[in-house]
């Protein structure tokens, strides 16, 4: 029996062993961290608006739930003339939204091996997912899908102190 | 002058985050039969 090929070797790789449980534990985490931050965008509509408005926005896409739910925080704290709590939302919100963009990069495209042979012959490897929808963009690495989760950690506690606070406050003269 | 998609767009937002706004149903509607 012949001897695997390196190329072999490498598309194994792509299937068993530690390369695919960091994978796999970088996808994962992902889809954690960015549930919380769809809870947020339910809560943060639940809490500070009116009651009708969470049946129907359940229906809403992520950027259209969370685009709805950084108004309300708008109207009610730009009324109670909370500013700084006011921007700090605002950051926030604008961060998720990013978010979402480098999500759905990696949520819904495939993880795949790229084969590169240069002029001299010499054949290079690259692991990544493949942005399918652009395909002359580069594959995203385990390093780029590891850095947006450690994005989306800081976020999520960001958002567990924001709807925090901002419970805390006496919204009953408002609008 | 005719608002863009993105104006049409922002004042849904608005009205849907207003306390005492309509419902939620009738006012998707409402947008949803301007011509953008």
């Amino acid at each position: 029996m012949s001897e695997p090929t390196e190329l072999g070797q490498t598309v194994a790789s792509l299937h068993e062993g530690p390369t695919i449980t960091r994978w796999i534990l970088a996808l994962g985490r992902m889809t954690y961290h960015f549930g919380r931050l769809e809870w947020c965008s339910y809560k943060a509509i639940e809490l500070f608006s009116r009651d009708d408005l969470i049946d129907w926005a359940r229906n809403l896409q992520f950027k259209a739930r969370t685009e709805l739910a950084r108004e309300v925080l708008r109207t009610r704290l730009k009324a109670a003339a909370h500013k700084d709590l006011l921007h700090r939302w605002e950051k926030f919100f604008q961060e998720s939204l990013e978010a979402a963009a480098d999500r759905n990069g990696y949520a819904h495209n495939p993880l795949m091996l790229a084969v590169f042979m240069d002029d001299a012959g010499d054949v290079s490897y690259k692991q990544g997912i493949a942005p399918m929808k652009h395909p002359l963009r580069p594959l995203f690495s385990i390093e780029e899908v590891e850095a947006s989760n450690s994005r989306l950690e800081g976020l999520a506690e960001r958002m567990t102190e924001l709807l925090q606070t901002t419970s805390r406050i006496d919204f009953s003269n408002g609008p | 002058m005719e608002k863009t998609a993105e104006q049409v767009y922002t004042d849904l937002l608005r009205q849907l985050a207003s306390p005492a706004g309509t419902d939620p149903e009738v006012l998707a509607n409402t947008f949803r039969d301007v011509a953008i």
